[in-house]
């Protein structure tokens, strides 16, 4: 309990940390807010008088602080590219993120997992090793050429899924699903070979070690040797992996979420970052930065639940 | 053996199985959407995130223009040949003395909300537009042309200017002009989009489009047969390639990129007016370009017809150093037509070796320039290219302004605007420091007559003035080309990118 306690006790340190970063590097990058919305053609004054009507044009400290006032009482400001409140724009997007999240994590897990039990059962045949250089190969894709071949087999060759996901919004249960599942096996494949050789890893270590082979002689049936002395210790790496990429594909990916056209939170940030919109961007950064966090966080929990060493080092601190 | 045969195949059967298996539960979800999209004779574009202001009288770049420029209608707009067409407006004429407009309004045109299009709303438009704390792109236009805005009789409005100006009509067609009503606030429009324009805006969301429905009580609805009109928002070029190859939008943009992977014979190709060119722009006040003859020499030393082929994929026309777009009316005469001469850039240099650096935001266009430049003896060429954001910098030493050497791009106006623009002594974007008060004085002239013979004169002798200083090298006159679907019937009285007013009368979705 102290442990998880710790953790949660750095959450607010992280975000805060993360929101200031965020708010300094925004000021250097290169643009100014008032040309980005007014384009090349405004003057200077026109430039400057947008910036002052907008509110851009005070110090950087002063304007951090007034927004970190702003939202721990909700208010999040507006954004100046959309003018619209940032709090709602910043959390719709995140529950759209969440949503492709999910389901690609849902997607994946069970294959991941499946995948490295499978290579860990056969480890060291020439399956094992196929399926490796594959899973490799996989990983070495990026999810943008992943993305651009599922939409060229299945939404032009096969026109069965939409090109953008976004316009699916609205229509209903069904076509918003269908519109999620081409960014989120994207999602999923790109994450696929990392936690399926950690799993496999895993496995393999534990049927090497000591316990195990004590497990085996002393005649313990199957069922109970891969409950009670594999799956729990071959999985804690998988499980510690998977937190951190439950936190990242619930915040979005601004790559899979811009090739799809689907409106998440990972999208915006890309928009925030481009036009300089610091509401948008420092409360977006804040809220992603949490929910990792808070990842993280339910990662350590069920970690401390599947490896009683943890809770043991923790009480005896 | 036959083990080892059957594995592959085996492999490749599931792996089609699975593939199929994927296509069919996406098939088995889909539902009549797409289908009852195209039934109701939707014309759908793709556009970008918006980057400015959704807002008539702000919109910055072409997305907030679209989303807004099909609710709202302007005075006048152009034909795609560079005619003036009556919009809002019917009629317009000036006084003798060339400092009064008077321009007449349609009667019966009325906003989306049932209320008449009045003078005062046009007046009132217009005094958003050219006040002095106006952040609207579209102020520039109008700065030191129209000096006050106000209402004549029940169905006229009066402009006032501060000297001639007989292009004034084809200011009306830029951006920003789209009439609003006298009580409209700025900021106010995606609360209550209202325009006077051929469209009714159904639903904006943010990162996803904006949907359109036909406006029942348009003034001239007959001609509009769409049913509405579909904004889609690509942020990824690629993306939209693929959308236009799954029929989800029924254009893009003709690129190298399109091009490259879009069987293009199965679709039609729709061309634009002239809408732009990249003009370079050399600073006449240093080294080595405050020589006229090493200005000279570098017009002589590109080939223009490559620039055509390779940079602009045949969609451009080769320009003369002057700012007279091909499709305006009068054209200069009387100027040798410069093309890629190396023997008389020999000559201009007489042995010297101009160094001096490009810069400028587009990438491809430098690179050509300073591969052509460089095969040319005499010149040693360097390339910055930078981002957009970079170029365009705030603050006084903003490359586009400062650099030696700058290759900018500029939207289509009509050529005196540019003299006050970029050419003149006290220019806001005077990137070559060039000034000539016989230019100034000849366009001022050309802006105060409408006698065809005096403006074809006085025509000449800016196009000569602009060619021999050459304070600025323009090397063609761009275009825009877009691959349409064909279930699109008809053809876009305007530019097909709209820079000139929305206009799809005419244009119809076939069953």
């Amino acid at each position: 309990m102290r442990f998880i306690a710790q953790r949660v006790a750095q959450i607010p340190i992280v975000v805060l940390a993360a929101s200031a970063l965020i708010f300094v590097f925004v000021q250097v990058l290169p643009g100014n807010p008032g040309r980005n919305a007014l384009g090349p053609a405004a003057t200077v004054e026109q430039v400057a008088a947008w910036n002052v009507a907008h509110g851009v044009d005070a110090g950087v400290l002063e304007r951090y602080i007034a927004w970190l006032a702003g939202f721990v009482t909700g208010d999040w400001g507006t954004s100046i590219v959309y003018a619209t409140p940032t709090f709602d724009l910043v959390l719709g997007r995140l529950g759209n993120s969440m949503a492709l999240g999910l389901l690609a994590f849902a997607l994946l897990m069970p294959v991941a997992i499946g995948i490295g039990i499978l290579q860990a059962l056969c480890a060291g045949s020439r399956r094992d090793r196929a399926s490796t250089v594959i899973l490799l190969a996989l990983a070495a894709v990026p999810e943008f050429v992943i993305g651009v071949v599922l939409l060229i087999v299945f939404a032009v060759a096969i026109p069965v899924f939409p090109v953008q996901s976004g316009a699916a919004f609205g229509d209903g249960a069904v076509p918003e699903l269908r519109a999620l599942i081409l960014p989120a096996l994207t999602l999923a494949i790109g994450s696929l070979a990392v936690i399926a050789r950690t799993t496999r890893s895993g496995i393999i270590d534990v049927t090497r070690s000591p316990h195990y082979r004590t497990a085996v002689v002393s005649g313990l049936g199957a069922g109970a040797i891969v409950r009670g002395h594999v799956a729990r210790n071959a999985l804690i790496p998988t499980v510690s992996i998977l937190g951190v990429y439950l936190g990242s594909l619930l915040v979005g990916s601004a790559v899979v979420e811009t090739l799809f056209g689907y409106p998440g939170l990972g999208e915006l940030l890309v928009t925030a970052t481009q036009r300089k919109d610091a509401s948008v961007l420092a409360a977006g950064v804040t809220i992603a930065a949490t929910v990792g966090v808070l990842a993280v966080l339910l990662a350590d929990v069920a970690f401390t639940l599947i490896d009683p060493r943890v809770r043991f080092r923790g009480q005896s601190r | 053996m036959r083990d080892q045969v059957s594995r592959p195949a085996v492999r490749v059967t599931l792996a089609a199985l699975l593939t199929l298996a994927v296509a069919a539960g996406g098939a088995a979800c889909a539902t009549s959407d797409v289908a009852s999209t195209e039934q109701a004779a939707v014309y759908r574009m793709p556009i970008t995130d918006p980057a400015s202001e959704i807002d008539p009288l702000t919109a910055a770049d072409q997305s907030a223009m679209a989303i807004t420029g099909l609710v709202t209608e302007p005075l006048v707009s152009l034909t795609r040949d560079g005619e003036l067409m009556p919009r809002l407006a019917v009629d317009w004429t000036a006084s003798d003395d060339g400092l009064v407009w008077t321009i007449e309004l349609r009667p019966d045109a009325r906003f989306n909300d049932g209320s008449p299009v009045t003078a005062a709303d046009v007046v009132s438009t217009f005094d958003a537009l050219i006040a002095d704390d106006s952040v609207s792109p579209g102020h520039g236009a109008f700065v030191g042309i129209v000096e006050s805005v106000a209402v004549g009789d029940e169905d006229s409005v009066e402009f006032t200017l501060s000297r001639p100006f007989s292009d004034l009509p084809i200011l009306f067609t830029g951006t920003n002009t789209g009439i609003l009503p006298a009580d409209y606030e700025v900021g106010s429009w995606l609360e209550n989009p209202i325009g006077a324009g051929q469209f009714l805006l159904e639903d904006y969301t943010i990162g996803v489009g904006a949907t359109y429905v036909a406006n029942p009580d348009y003034w001239n609805a007959d001609a509009i047969e769409l049913d509405g009109v579909e904004l889609k928002i690509y942020d990824d070029f690629a993306a939209s390639v693929l959308a236009f190859q799954a029929d989800e939008i029924d254009r893009i943009g003709l690129t190298v990129e399109s091009a490259s992977t879009i069987d293009v014979s199965q679709y039609e190709t729709i061309s634009s007016g002239y809408n732009r060119f990249d003009g370079i722009f050399l600073d006449v006040t240093a080294p080595p370009f405050d020589d006229v003859a090493v200005r000279e020499a570098l017009a002589w030393a590109i080939d223009r017809e490559a620039l055509v082929a390779n940079v602009y994929e045949g969609n451009a026309d080769v320009a003369n150093d002057t700012t007279f777009f091909p499709d305006y009316s009068p054209q200069p005469s009387g100027l040798v037509q410069r093309e890629q001469d190396l023997e008389m850039v020999a000559e201009l240099l007489g042995g010297r070796t101009p160094s001096f650096t490009l810069t400028t935001a587009n990438q491809l266009l430098g690179e050509v320039l300073q591969q052509q430049l460089n095969a040319v003896p005499g010149f040693e060429v360097g390339l910055e290219v930078l981002s957009t954001e970079q170029y365009f910098a705030d603050g006084e030493a903003s490359p586009w302004l400062t650099a030696p050497v700058t290759v900018t791009n500029w939207a289509k106006r009509v050529p005196s605007q540019y003299v006050s623009l970029v050419y003149g002594a006290g220019a806001p974007w005077n990137a070559s420091h060039y000034a000539n008060p016989a230019l100034e004085e000849l366009t001022a002239q050309f802006d105060a007559t409408t006698d065809a013979v005096a403006r074809q004169e006085l025509a000449d002798r800016i196009a000569h003035v602009q060619w021999s200083d050459v304070p600025v090298v323009i090397p063609a006159y761009s275009k825009s080309q877009a691959l349409q679907n064909p279930r699109v019937k008809g053809e876009f009285i305007g530019a097909i990118d709209f820079y000139t007013g929305y206009n799809f009368a005419g244009i119809s979705i076939e069953p």
